[in-house]
Parts: structure tokens; sequence; C-alpha cells
């Protein structure tokens, strides 16, 4: 399954850098989504008594906003690929494990949404200026909700994989599936920036079951959902 | 499930397309051996009944074992893909992987020899700069060439062919024909869906019709060539055999034409080459019963002198088949469209259909 699950990995990691999607059109989409989340909210905009502007106070979601809308593009393309010329039919034929098919494909995204986060977070950060706290707690919340948005988003993805409208579809399902790990990614990395650290705490370990939960799932029931696609 | 020896054995076969019944009711046996083409109009039926036996749908009702897996029981139709060879309408390529990351990918994937890459595109013609271009930027017929040597690679003990000519030249299309006969002779069970008539019933032992998602009758006139030919032999475009070309013929071990005769040398062969399910009461000349004759398909065409000898029933036999590819040096024929030669074809094989 490993084995399998690299092999998967390097594909699409070899894809990618050879089409360079993630670097020339996802990431300036996701640095787009800052730029408008920053004119729409002028870092002027103070409520009457705070000590902090309303986009200082509302950057952590913005930057996870914009990463979830980048990695859906990401997962998309993902599977994009799959799609195309029957090869997730090849992909049956092959004496390979559906666990490794969704370990290999959730990895090579994951990496690609980790990239991601990290030019997206240089630039909110350059943008919207919060001082870090906890530098820890970040790093942390960014591992492990990488890997949830990674799983639920390559499963999602596979569910609608061999769907016409899969494009379309795919976020519907997922977007809302995703919630419970945007809001703790949110009070997580709320915390890591203004504190106290513990307040993040329950939400990395919510984050982290949903992890699990989604892992656990995505190998089991991936190979019925190849067959199903 | 009981299954008695057929490679593929399909009773009233239904397989569903969304809720559409692409096969509905479908009956078909072939025998270790047997080069069915499968002939129909678009839209009868062919490729689901390719994808069912590879083990791409389930069987909704009725009963089907192909090598011996049952088609309705899902984890026997995950081992059934794992040992079938699909070359499907689709060529399984990654546009933005050159040719040799993809056959290596599929190779990986498939648990195949690595080391069986490089000889299986310098067969089909695919060696040179060639195999560093990107899948995206190749010809159809050039894809088409690549995916037939990611399902070589695959050693299947039965190739499910859509179209194999579809795409090619004619020096790939005499490459696929000559592939075909030698799977065959190591004991390989070729099923092809053609609507290159003319070739695809020149290597096949039997003609089965699909309409409406059943095999039909066919009526004489519709039958297989050789037997349309029987009466009055016509000169016809053999293509080269592989066992011509001095670097397979030099061959050691086994002849890898084996279980082909030259039909206008062998006339005893092709008197007895009842390729269809026979009527139950028909009599045959050597005094076999119908059903030993569905089992024992003769070869009706081919190119060389070879006695005949039926299929082994090893199955060691498609792996023995892939070393001797690997061993042989590319036939002239993969490259040089003069390399073909005329043979008269005088078969009557009755070539019934399967009712």
């Amino acid at each position: 399954m490993i084995r399998d699950a690299v092999l998967i990995a390097k594909k699409d990691l070899r894809i990618e850098f050879s089409t360079r999607v993630t670097l020339a059109q996802i990431l300036p989409f996701g640095i787009l989504n800052l730029l408008l989340y920053g004119f729409a909210l002028s870092p002027d905009l103070k409520v009457v008594g705070a000590e902090r502007s309303v986009l200082e106070q509302v950057a952590p979601g913005l930057f996870w906003l914009a990463v979830l809308f980048a990695a859906i593009m990401a997962l998309g393309r993902s599977f994009a690929i799959e799609a195309a010329d029957g090869k997730l039919d090849a992909l049956q034929m092959a004496g390979i494990d559906p666990a490794g098919v969704f370990l290999g494909k959730t990895a090579a995204v994951a990496l690609q949404i980790f990239l991601l986060e990290v030019v997206l977070g240089l630039a909110a950060w350059v943008m919207f200026g919060p001082p870090l706290g906890s530098a820890m707690l970040l790093v942390t919340t960014v591992l492990i909700t990488t890997a949830a948005i990674a799983a639920a988003g390559t499963l999602y993805a596979a569910v609608t994989a061999g769907s016409r409208v899969r494009d379309t579809l795919a976020p519907l399902l997922v977007l809302p599936v995703l919630t419970p790990v945007l809001l703790g990614a949110t009070l997580a990395t709320d915390a890591a920036f203004f504190g106290p650290t513990s307040d993040g705490t329950p939400w990395l370990l919510l984050i982290a079951v949903f992890t699990l939960l989604f892992v656990g799932v995505g190998m089991m029931a991936f190979g019925s959902l190849l067959e199903e696609s | 499930m009981v299954h008695s020896g057929h490679i593929i054995e399909l009773s009233d076969a239904v397989a569903l397309l969304g809720d559409f019944p692409a096969l509905a009711g479908l009956d078909l046996e072939v025998a270790k051996g047997e080069v069915i083409c499968v002939e129909g109009p678009n839209g009868a039926g062919k490729s689901t009944l390719l994808r069912l036996c590879a083990g791409l749908l389930p069987l909704h009702t009725g009963s089907g074992v192909v090598l011996g897996k049952d088609l309705a029981n899902r984890d026997e139709r995950r081992e059934l893909r794992r040992q079938a060879g699909l070359l499907a309408h689709e060529t399984f390529l990654y546009d933005e992987l050159s040719i040799i990351d993809n056959i290596t990918f599929w190779a990986k994937a498939n648990r195949s020899d690595l080391s069986t890459i490089e000889p299986v595109l310098d067969r089909l013609g695919l060696d040179g700069r060639l195999r560093t271009v990107k899948a995206r930027d190749l010809s159809a017929g050039q894809r088409r060439r690549t995916s037939l040597a990611i399902m070589i690679s695959r050693r299947p003990h039965i190739w499910l062919l859509d179209e194999p000519h579809a795409a090619l030249d004619q020096a790939g299309k005499d490459a696929v024909d000559s592939l075909i006969k030698q799977a065959v002779g190591f004991g390989a069970t070729v099923l092809l869906a053609s609507h290159d008539r003319r070739r695809a019933r020149a290597v096949a032992t039997r003609v089965v019709n699909v309409s409406g998602g059943r095999i039909l009758q066919t009526p004489a006139s519709e039958q297989s060539e050789s037997s349309v030919e029987a009466t009055e032999p016509v000169a016809v475009e053999e293509p080269p055999s592989l066992a011509s070309t001095p670097a397979v013929s030099a061959l050691p071990g086994r002849p890898i034409t084996k279980g082909f005769v030259n039909s206008s040398t062998t006339s005893e062969t092709t008197d007895n080459s009842a390729t269809s399910s026979p009527s139950p009461d028909a009599a045959t000349e050597d005094g076999s019963s119908p059903d030993e004759q569905t089992k024992e398909p003769k070869r009706v065409i081919g190119a060389t002198n070879e006695p005949v000898e039926e299929p082994t029933d090893s199955d060691d036999s498609v792996d023995d088949l892939f070393a001797d590819l690997l061993a042989a040096e590319r036939p002239p024929s993969l490259l040089d469209d003069g390399a073909t030669k005329t043979t008269s074809i005088s078969d009557d094989d009755p070539a019934k259909e399967t009712p």
C-alpha cells in the first residue's frame, strides 16, 4: 500500500511539476483572493473601541478561506487528470491498492496545499500584518489542517470523479464538509497570533479527529468509489 | 459458480450502463485460445461486452464467468481485472508524461518487470527520441501503440481489444495482427471488436454478431470471411507473420506460430473449422462432438506451414510468450509497409454463430 501511495504521489507531483498549474494558476488565484479581501475590508476599518482593525481581526479566517478555495482547485485538478482518457478504469485494472491510490493522491495534494499555505501565509502576513504569538501552534495548525483538507477533499473528489458535472459538484459537496475544519483552523490560528495558545488546542484536536476519520474512511471506501466512478 | 473450463462463459448476461441494458441477455462461450471477432453496429454492446469481460462492469442479472472469476462477485471481479488486458477506445495515457514515463508508471502499477519496458517499446516502434515525447504531442496511432505496449506488459491471459486497428497505419495494424496470433499461440484468448471486418476476420477463429445487446444468429452471407470465400478463393493481403521474420524464426524454444496453420495447405483443418457454437445435431467429419469442437477451435487463417498445436493449458504460457516477445528483435513488419505478402485464402469455415 505504501509503495502504491508513493508511486501515485510521485506521478501526480511529476505531472504538476511538468504543468506548473499550482504555481502558475492556483497560487495567483489564492493571492488574488487575499487582495480582494483586503480591498473589501479596508485596513483603516475599525470597530469603535476595538484595539485591532477589522481586517486584522478576521485575517486568520480570510487566510483559511483563500487556502480553501485554492485547495478546491487543486483537488479538482488532481482527479481531472485521472478521469480523462479512461485512466480510472486503468487504475482499477492495475494491481494497485485502492487505499494506496487514496493515500498517494492525498499526499500529493497535501504537499501542493502546504506550499500554497506557505506563500499565502506570507502574503497575508505582509498584507494584514498581525503579530505572531506562537509559531509552534501556527505550524501545527497548518500541518493538521492541510491533512484534513487533502483527505476529505480527495475522498469527495473521488465521489464526483465519474460525474460530468464534477467541477461544480465537488465544491458543493466538500465545502460544507470542511466547515468544521475552517472553523477550527481559524480559531486555532487566531490563538496562535493573538493568544492565549491554550485556546487553540481543542480546535486542533477537532481537526485531528476529522483528519483521522476521513483518512480511515478514504482508505476503506476508495476501491468502491473507483468502481462506481 | 460452476463453469466448464471456458475462458468466457456468459449466460443470459445483462449489464447496465446507467439504467440502460447495454447487454440484454447475452450468451457467449469462449474456449481457451479462441480469437473471437465481435461485430455489430454502433451501440450494439460490443464495448460493453469487452468491459464486462474485463471486470469493469457488474453483472446485473444472468451468470458470467471469465477466467474462472464470477462476474457477479465484486472481489472476484477485482481479481479478474488484474488478469485481463483491455485495449479500449481510451488510451489510459497521462498527457503530461512522456511515453517512457507513462509506460514505466503503468508497469510499476501493474507489478510488471521493468526490464521489459525497453524491448516492448522497441517492438512497437516507439523507440529513439519518440519515447521522451509527451503523450499530448503524439499522434493517435502512436498513442494507440503506447497503449498496446502497456497492455502487453501486463501479460494478460485474455486480450480484450476494442477497435485494435483504429488509428493505426498499415504497419501498426500488421503488428497488432501478428501479436494476436503470437499471443494465441501461447494460450492467450482474444476477444476483439473491430469495424475493420476483413482484417479482424482474418485473425479470428470465430465471428459473433452482437445487436441490441445480444448475440445474433449470423446469416450465411454474413459469416466469417473465410467461410464466405470458401467456394471461391480470393487473394487477400495477409499481414506478415512474425514467424516469418528472421528475428523471430531464430528464436530458441517453442515455435511462436503454434496454433496457426496455413489454410491453403491444410484443407483438412479448414474443413473442420467449426468455430462457432454448432448445432447440437450437427455431425462433424472427424466424429468429434459439437462441444468438443467448441472447446478446441481450429485456426483457419495463418501464414505459416507450422503444424497445428492446441494452446497449452499451462498458466506459464502467456509469460512464455512475453519472454519470446522480448527475445525477438523488432520485426520488419513494424516499420516496413513493403513487407507484406499475398496469400490465397480458401477457407470454408462454417463460422456459425452462437444462437
